[in-house]
């Protein structure tokens, strides 16, 4: 009996371990780099490929190598069986040897933060987006992923400093269980605000610095505003708040995260623009991130679900390669030919993460 | 101290005297480097239970930057890798020698959770043990993942380390 104790201590250390397990595994080892091959200098375009970096603190286990993940999503080949020979990677120009796992053959984890304008300009508009994001939540539900939704309200101020919930501003949502986020959704009014532009980049920034990203998990913002931005050089009525010029917005999240911005066309923004340059607009982010730009209609009503969430997650794939760039930022190339065959262009599309910290 | 952390300290004690009174008990400190990869140093400390035959050995690690900033990066950290090996340890006179597999664990302190690093990747060590109360330890120590697809099964990260620590005996 006394030498089976080690044993049931062994395996009871196992079973504790693994039942709370919540960091994700890294189930083979990485191929070795392939030698002479090099980035291509023409590759085709007709295929969008979206991805990020999956950033989050985490600590490299003693002699394992230091990897990277690559999440990369192509949604014209949703449902396809696409292998390693559909795929070249190249970390800051050399070539890697690489892992490739579909996204949803490991845990389909998606973290989603809401960032919402509540201030007064939106009293025509906020029941409809309320609404619309409990019709976004339940389909969420129904699809059996593994999903948490958080909320930052925002007006001059993120969290909202003019919005009370239960007597108290400045409140937020961090990423929860669906029934949780709904019903602080469902607690939004709209109020306050002062000047014409608000602090949606203190919004996104504040929930992209404080809320509990899970490693592994798709991160997505969906940033809810008929409002301009202040920025540094603008505060307005959002002086002594944190501001943020949008270029440290998408610096910040580029390649990490992607962000849908649903825009109330009206007295800002409209559909016919083409230009979304301007310091003060929010949509530049969503083209720079690989996220879409909606207009709602003028009370609010937007359709979430076609933001495409679950067949983003379905179309997606993991890439692992072992990092051995001594750079301190790394540009992350993945090309992907459709046919596996270089010989034809119209299947092909990229991805470049530029300037990216691991 | 505060009371918290007192009794905290005492039923660590009492565990500590039991599980000594039934077996052979060792706590230690280690330290170390990687050699290849990221080549981090690093230190830890241990638990262990047995000394011949089958043993466990439960082992926290922490890479830091440097020895120089290990101080002050400590007091920082917010993961720490654990390992509890089964080990196979076979005495000689007043020293052994052990080798022994663990699953590699990692310990989110700030969430308070772990999880499992892997399913297919576990570490595997040797070493010898000099001493009888006292204990002076070596050994190395290296990632491997079980890879059924590969013609080997076993696959090694090519990554190893050094480890030297010294333990007390009860």
């Amino acid at each position: 009996m006394k030498k089976l104790i080690p044993f049931i201590a062994a395996g009871l250390f196992l079973l504790l371990f693994a039942a709370c397990a919540e960091i994700p595994t890294l189930p083979a080892v990485i191929p070795p780099d392939p030698e002479g091959v090099t980035e291509p200098t023409t590759w085709g375009d007709s295929v969008e490929v979206y991805g990020s970096i999956d950033k989050a603190p985490f600590l490299t286990p003693l002699d394992i190598p230091d990897f990277v993940k690559v999440k990369v999503s192509i949604p014209e080949y949703l449902g396809e069986d696409l292998g390693k020979e559909n795929f070249r990677v190249f970390e800051d120009g050399k070539a890697q040897g690489f892992l490739l796992f579909k996204e949803t053959e490991k845990r389909s984890a998606v973290d989603i933060m809401l960032i919402i304008d509540t201030t007064g300009s939106m009293y025509n508009a906020i029941d409809g987006v309320k609404a619309s994001i409990v019709d976004f939540i339940d389909s969420l539900k129904s699809s059996g992923m593994d999903v948490r939704v958080g909320v930052v309200p925002f007006d001059d101020a993120a969290p909202s400093r003019d919005l009370y919930i239960d007597t108290t501003n400045r409140t937020w949502q961090d990423l929860t269980d669906l029934d949780t986020a709904e019903a602080y959704v469902n607690q939004l009014y709209a109020t306050g605000g002062g000047d014409g532009p608000e602090n949606p980049y203190a919004g996104v920034m504040y929930a992209w610095e404080n809320a509990s990203w899970r490693r592994g998990a798709q991160k997505i913002f969906i940033l809810i505003t008929d409002a301009s931005a202040h920025d540094p050089d603008d505060p307005g009525d959002a002086s002594g708040e944190p501001l943020y010029y949008k270029s440290d917005v998408i610096g910040a999240i580029k390649g990490f995260a992607t962000l849908h911005a649903v825009v109330v066309p009206g007295w800002y923004y409209s559909e016919s623009d083409t230009d979304f340059t301007s310091y003060d607009d929010v949509r530049e982010i969503a083209v720079e991130t690989g996220g879409l730009v909606y207009y709602t209609d003028y009370y609010g009503n937007v359709d979430l679900t076609t933001i495409g969430v679950i067949e983003y997650v379905e179309s997606s794939w993991v890439i692992v390669f072992e990092s051995d760039s001594p750079e301190e930022t790394h540009n992350v190339d993945v090309y992907f030919d459709g046919d596996g065959s270089e010989y034809t262009t119209d299947d092909q599309g990229a991805l470049h993460l530029v300037g990216v910290v691991y | 101290m505060e009371v918290g952390n007192m009794r905290r300290l005492l039923v660590f004690l009492v565990l500590v005297l039991s599980v000594s009174a039934l077996f052979a008990l060792e706590i230690g400190v280690v330290g170390g480097m990687e050699i290849g990869g990221r080549n981090r140093p690093f230190l830890g400390a241990k638990l262990g239970i047995g000394d011949s035959g089958i043993g466990v050995s439960v082992e926290g690690f922490v890479p830091v930057t440097a020895f120089e900033t290990a101080t002050e990066e400590l007091q920082n950290v917010r993961f720490l890798e654990v390992d509890p090996f089964l080990l196979l340890i076979i005495p000689l006179g007043s020293s052994r020698i052990y080798a022994g597999a663990a699953p590699i664990l990692v310990y989110d302190i700030e969430a308070g959770k772990v999880g499992l690093f892997s399913d297919r990747i576990f570490h595997a060590k040797v070493g010898l043990s000099m001493g009888k109360s006292l204990r002076l330890f070596v050994e190395g120590m290296t990632a491997v993942a079980y890879t059924p697809e590969s013609e080997t099964m076993i696959q090694s990260t090519g990554i190893f380390s050094a480890h030297l620590g010294v333990a007390l005996a009860f």
